[in-house]
């Protein structure tokens, strides 16, 4: 996954769009890393890209809040990975804000 | 140990190629040969390798981004 990320942020914007149809793959990714062994390695791929391209999920900032509440719901969870959740969220909605204000459930 | 190590493959392999990008002419297919190998620590360094390399040469992978789209994915999905 972090493979993936170095890749998508040296690339131009034009050739983004072309992985886009990965991102819901990346999504399952996070989760099932968090969910079997409350592995961060996923959440800190996804934060780096939400801060160096947000835009690239704008598309799927549906499926990212169902992510990120999924993950907020899970039993047993650490502290590391709910603060991180957290993080993620409070550091797109600094960079989106135009998205959160369509969807204010999110907050 | 094993992920220094495939760091430091890329970050060299990186520095060297983005000075001159033919001086290391066997490298990407010493990459796509660890993506090939069925022994899955051999795709692990490969994408160790790729992920420190990018950040220093990006351009030298340029034309297979279609391939980089399938290992991606099929990692992604694994």
């Amino acid at each position: 996954m972090k493979c993936f990320v170095s890749y998508l942020e040296v690339l131009e914007i034009k050739g983004q769009a072309n992985f886009q149809s990965l991102i819901i793959s990346m999504f399952e990714a996070v989760y099932v890393l968090v969910q079997k062994d409350n592995n961060e390695e996923g959440l800190e791929a996804l934060s780096e890209m939400l801060e160096v391209e947000p835009r690239f999920f704008k598309k799927n900032f549906k499926e990212l809040l169902e992510l990120l509440t999924k993950i907020f719901r899970l039993p047993n969870i650490e502290g590391g990975v709910r603060r991180m959740t957290t993080e993620i969220l409070v550091d797109y909605a600094e960079k989106s804000p135009a998205l959160f204000r369509k969807r204010k459930e999110a907050l | 140990m094993k992920k220094h190590i495939a760091d430091t493959i890329g970050e060299v392999a990186g520095t060297i190629i983005s000075a001159k990008d033919d001086a290391w002419p066997e490298f990407r297919t010493n990459v796509w040969n660890l993506f090939k190998d069925a022994n899955i620590n051999s795709v692990f360094a490969g994408f160790y390798i790729l992920e420190s390399f990018l950040t220093f040469a990006p351009d030298h992978f340029k034309e297979y981004t279609n391939d980089l789209y399938a290992l991606f994915k099929l990692g992604l999905e694994h």
